[in-house]
């Protein structure tokens, strides 16, 4: 096991926003964090990262509590890809994936350092681009960019927040592909996401959550509209097509 | 499909290594570039000297007054020149990494003009003959002490209003022409009080001159931007990914508050020592880092690097224009690199943020 949460609680500024959060993660699995705004998803991710600190409960990664590890070794575990990025640099696709490797290396990167972040550009298929500008990229480049950099990281456990936001088809389906690339080699993947048909369609494990807690935790076959009707406040259809759900927003429940 | 795959890995590390390559050369080309300036500004100023000078000096140990033209007054400017603007460039760049705003720089956030008002406050205000203990600060000292601690409180003022959370990039900047107008205008108040003799040294002090240093001060000033280059070179990289945010730099094992204290305390010392010897010179430490972004950034390293060499070289040469334009006439550097870099600043701001 890579990850178990138990008990978790946060709040900011006295206001609850994770309760009782508990959840465990296997090696090699893709888990998609799905709920509303405001329901906690970017919140349990910066929690997992350390980032933010919980208040109560206990977080382990490797069988050992987050907080005992070091900055830089659990970078050297868990890797993070955030909602928007911010981008102060001026630096090639080749040298932002090798951010990737600060943790591993110390002033300057090495020569190993620099054949992994090679390996990765070429893995991802960002070999076209690896010495363009970054600000030079489009979103969804972008984003492709900084799913290397995490990958780069070499990390047993990827975060990423709303990666496909604000992204075309043809993208969002590269980045999936990306993330399918990381899982089958092994690494373990949390996503949260608005696009419940493209989650239904990708992810082996779906996890609800509602209003700070997890409200459901199951496969993609056991999203419902019902569910979703809870949670979200929506009433849908779903449709199914080659065993995966499509999931059509009809109206607002009153 | 293994081969190919290798052959493209293969070809990325080979264009990484040649892009490397290239900055490198940047560098290299900036070294050759500043001791051909430094050489040529050795002949050149008031008095006119040629090579054969400078070889009975050097070789022959021939003292007088050609001596002490090269070695008391063009050798110690010429340097201090070259490390004020290394210096100024290098804090330039810093901030402007540290405070995510591509228009910071000690002459933008106020600093330059905090540290021109302490030394107007020194040479009109303080007396200290009633203070005999402190009298070891008298002279040319105490100016610059002035100087140092006011630039340092309006360092603090800075650093506090970047720190709260709300400050955007404008809000940094507009705090530093608020903190530039009340500092002038207080220079202004204090040269109104100032009889003839006070008001000279206040108007010389206020004019950047990288010839008014001694040897000492151009040690004390070489001490310092050597152990912020040498510090700076050295966490680059950890700075490079600090430009991501505070949130990615934590997930990628950077901690950014250490890092990012450090910085401003190490940029503002360096500059306030800089501004207190050498008095105000504005633009570098803002024009720079942008012009050296333009030709090749490369890392934050090969970044704060390069930017430290062309903001010293810049500085030699504004320094011979000044000593040369109106012979025999010597312009305070700091004039000239208003002249010359107000345009830029405002091309820089019409231009946009096209690239940071």
């Amino acid at each position: 096991m890579i990850l178990k949460i138990e008990a978790l609680n946060f709040a900011y500024n006295k206001k609850k926003v994770l309760k009782n959060i508990n959840l465990e993660a296997e090696k090699g699995e893709l888990i998609t964090l799905i709920g509303p705004n405001g329901s906690g998803k970017s919140t349990l991710l910066k929690c997992i990262n350390n980032y933010l600190k919980a208040d109560q409960g206990t977080i382990k990664v490797k069988n050992q509590q987050i907080r005992n590890f070091s900055q830089k070794e659990l970078a050297k575990i868990i890797a993070y890809v955030p909602q928007a990025s911010e981008i102060n640099f001026n630096l090639d696709v080749f040298e932002t994936v090798l951010m990737g490797r600060k943790a591993y290396s110390g002033w300057k990167a090495n020569q190993q350092d620099k054949e992994i972040t090679a390996e990765v550009i070429s893995k991802l298929g960002l070999e076209e681009i690896a010495f363009k500008n970054i600000n030079e990229l489009s979103g969804g480049q972008q984003q492709k960019v900084f799913i290397a950099r995490a990958a780069a990281q070499a990390a047993e456990l990827i975060l990423l927040d709303e990666p496909t936001n604000n992204l075309d088809l043809k993208h969002q389906l590269e980045i999936f592909e990306m993330i399918e690339k990381e899982v089958s080699s092994g690494k373990t993947v949390i996503v949260t996401m608005h696009d419940l048909s493209l989650v239904s369609r990708f992810s082996d494990r779906i996890i609800m959550l509602k209003e700070g807690s997890i409200y459901s935790d199951g496969t993609a076959s056991t999203l419902s509209a019902a569910k979703i009707n809870s949670v979200y406040g929506v009433e849908v259809s779903l449709k199914e097509h080659n065993g995966k759900k499509i999931i059509i927003p009809e109206k607002i429940c009153v | 499909m293994e081969t190919n795959k290798l052959s493209i890995e293969e070809k990325i590390l080979k264009e990484e290594k040649k892009n490397s390559t290239k900055i490198s050369f940047l560098s290299l080309g900036l070294i050759l570039l500043i001791i051909l300036a430094s050489i040529y500004s050795l002949f050149v100023g008031a008095a006119e000297l040629d090579f054969s000078d400078l070889l009975r000096v050097i070789f022959e140990g021939q003292r007088g007054m050609i001596y002490n033209i090269i070695w008391n007054i063009r050798l110690p400017s010429i340097l201090t020149a070259l490390t004020a603007g290394m210096g100024l460039s290098l804090a330039g760049v810093v901030m402007q990494s540290i405070l995510k705003n591509p228009l910071a720089s000690p002459f933008t956030l106020g600093i330059s003009h905090a540290a021109a008002f302490g030394a107007a406050f020194a040479i009109v205000v303080v007396d200290l003959s009633n203070f005999p203990l402190l009298s070891f600060l008298d002279g040319l000292y105490l100016p610059s002490v002035s100087a140092f601690v006011f630039s340092q409180l309006a360092v603090i003022i800075v650093i506090l209003i970047s720190a709260k959370q709300q400050a955007s990039r404008e809000s940094i900047v507009l705090a530093g022409i608020a903190l530039s107008s009340l500092f002038t205008a207080g220079t202004t108040a204090l040269e109104f009080f100032a009889d003839d003799l006070e008001l000279a040294s206040v108007i010389y002090w206020t004019f950047g001159d990288p010839g008014r240093t001694n040897w000492n001060q151009f040690f004390i000033i070489l001490a310092v931007l050597l152990i912020s280059l040498v510090y700076f070179i050295y966490h680059g990289w950890s700075y490079g990914v600090l430009n991501s945010g505070d949130e990615l730099a934590a997930s990628l094992g950077v901690d950014s508050k250490r890092l990012r204290l450090f910085a401003m305390t190490a940029a503002s010392i360096l500059t306030a020592v800089i501004i207190s010897f050498v008095g105000v010179i504005g633009f570098i430490g803002l024009v720079t880092p942008h012009i050296i972004k333009k030709i090749a950034a490369g890392n934050q390293r090969q970044l704060f690097l390069n930017s430290a060499l062309a903001g010293g070289l810049l500085l030699i040469i504004a320094d011979n224009l000044a000593r040369t334009l109106f012979r025999p006439v010597v312009l305070p550097v700091g004039v000239l690199t208003a002249f010359l870099g107000a345009p830029l600043f405002i091309y820089l701001i019409v231009k946009g943020r096209q690239i940071w």
